[in-house]
């Protein structure tokens, strides 16, 4: 079954054209990646299936429904989830406070709900259980930003499940990780994977990409050039000298 | 037995509170600078005052009213604060502030230049109250903004104001409607201010554009940010320590714009969080005294 539908996506900014005529879909179940050299329009895409900005042409169908344009907030509550490529929390706020607002989510729109008390038995037990399934088991009342990276990364995957999603969107989420935390990053998202969310991955890790993606596409220059099993596109020409043959030898998360 | 003087006193004080209360929803909790908060409280103060001397309503609903009106303009001109970000937010604050006033002064239906007079007192079954009872409304007002403010803070709206404070963009993909909860801030954040205004119009017995201009607007900030952006005793504190000095200290009152902006400047360099802030020194070191780590904001 299609989840997401990206029919001829195109968005340039100040005559810069980020993406061009990209057409691409989303299976559900599956851990699809979105690979390709720097300033490719990876995250460019995933802003505009979140609503960031809208695209100048084209559409987004998220369960046959368009979204290309609308409200970040409202693809939010239509079950689309997404971390952020230079990491995000909210600073001051603790780590269960984070997740939190987005366990909130289904609050804010109804004025009388929203005037209802936040911090309930029910609402912090389910905080504090998203935290211990993205493997963050203590100091859930510490402030977010004191938080080392690897934990500021759990914590944004911990807040989008908050949103209780069906299509999650990591964006470069191994950035800056260890090798060991990037192993563990893997088994975190098999596992949402075998839960039933339907998982798409910008990354530069090659070692992640090949490890957990089942199918990859491949972008560059704002530009869909490439789509297949990650062993296709391993030994695809083209994607070989736009990106994997100048950026392979490059280190893969220090 | 209070002294009339000091009764006076306490009710500037205590207005001065309400108000840097509602500048505290709209900057300290759901993070919107706004330079221009004196705006609503003029609209506040010259809608009473106009209901009470051309209309012939009474204090208690011309009181209301102020509140609605200046609630319903601050939701209006919270639209074009919207798409615009801290600099850009702070001069359209300020513009907005300057507009207010020049309304006031140069059209004549506002009294203009001479303001308005002739705003009596609050009557209660028919006798004007006095002096101590209108401080005893202001305290009464005083409490239900209080309670109003500590049911905000922990509802999601709550919540989601400090989502929207601490990263806007992320808020949004957190599933907040960053526009509805910008508007809700600066409309009950403008209502409060309308009706501290009321208050102010009917304990001065009279009102001029100049009482509610920027410098205005830069005195409440100054308790905010001197109390404590963000918290609910800190503005209560500015209110009462900047309120009191005027009238403690002479020169104080005369060069208050001065003092007030040398305050703001010293307080952004060596304690941004205000004096009672999180993380300000008094705060901290209540909190080792008490022996536990820096508190969450509450």
């Amino acid at each position: 079954m299609t989840l997401l539908e990206i029919e001829h996506l195109t968005k340039v900014f100040d005559g810069v054209t980020a993406l061009q005529d990209v057409t691409l879909e989303v299976r559900a179940g599956e851990i699809l990646g979105v690979i390709g050299p720097n300033g490719a329009g990876k995250t460019t895409l995933f802003n505009c299936i979140t609503g960031i900005f809208p695209p100048d042409r084209g559409t987004i169908r998220f369960r046959g429904e368009a979204i290309q344009g609308r409200r970040p907030h409202e693809i939010a509550h239509r079950g689309i989830a997404r971390t952020f490529q230079i990491v995000r929390p909210f600073p001051t706020l603790s780590l269960t406070d984070n997740v939190l607002v987005a366990y909130g989510h289904r609050f804010y729109p109804r004025l009388g709900a929203s005037t209802t008390a936040s911090r309930t038995r029910a609402s912090l037990e389910a905080s504090h259980r998203l935290l211990d399934r993205v493997g963050m088991v203590s100091g859930h009342e510490r402030q977010a930003g004191t938080l080392p990276l690897g934990l500021k990364k759990r914590l944004e995957i911990a807040r989008a499940l908050a949103l209780n999603p069906s299509l999650l969107l990591l964006d470069e989420p191994s950035g800056g990780l260890r090798h060991e935390e990037s192993q563990q990053l893997l088994e975190l998202i098999r596992r949402l994977s075998q839960e039933g969310i339907t998982v798409v991955l910008i990354e530069h890790n090659m070692p992640i990409v090949m490890g957990v993606c089942q199918r990859l596409v491949v972008l560059d220059h704002g530009v869909q050039i490439a789509e297949g099993d990650p062993a296709a596109i391993q030994r695809n020409p083209q994607v070989i000298e736009a990106y994997l043959g100048k950026g392979s030898t490059q280190s893969t998360g220090c | 037995m209070l002294s009339g003087y000091l009764v006076t006193v306490l009710i500037t004080i205590g207005i001065y509170v309400i108000l840097a209360l509602s500048l505290n929803l709209i900057t300290g909790y759901a993070g919107q600078i706004s330079l221009g908060h004196a705006a609503f409280m003029g609209i506040g103060a010259y809608t009473s005052a106009l209901l009470y001397t051309k209309a012939g309503f009474s204090f208690w609903p011309a009181f209301l009213v102020a509140g609605l009106v200046a609630g319903l303009v601050g939701a209006v001109l919270a639209i074009p604060c919207l798409r615009v970000r801290e600099d850009f937010l702070a001069i359209t604050t300020m513009g907005i502030n300057f507009v207010v006033e020049a309304t006031f002064l140069y059209v004549p239906f506002f009294g203009a230049g001479m303001g308005i007079g002739g705003i009596n007192p609050p009557s209660l079954f028919g006798k004007e109250i006095s002096k101590p009872g209108f401080l005893l409304l202001v305290g009464g007002v005083i409490v239900v903004v209080i309670l109003l403010d500590r049911w905000l803070i922990r509802s999601w709206i709550g919540l989601a104001w400090a989502a929207l404070r601490e990263d806007e963009e992320a808020a949004g993909a957190m599933g907040i409607d960053v526009v509805r909860f910008k508007v809700l801030a600066f409309t009950l954040g403008s209502a409060i201010a309308g009706l501290a205004g009321s208050l102010y119009a009917h304990f001065l017995t009279f009102i001029m554009p100049v009482n509610f201009n920027f410098g205005q607007s830069i005195v409440i900030l100054s308790m905010v940010v001197f109390g404590g952006l963000g918290t609910l005793r800190g503005p209560i504190m500015g209110a009462i320590v900047l309120g009191a000095l005027p009238e403690i200290s002479r020169p104080a009152m005369e060069y208050r714009t001065l003092l007030y902006g040398l305050l703001l400047l010293l307080l952004m360099r060596y304690q941004p969080d205000g004096i009672l802030g999180e993380r300000s020194l008094l705060a901290r070191g209540w909190n080792a005294l008490r022996g536990r780590a820096a508190p969450m904001k509450n």
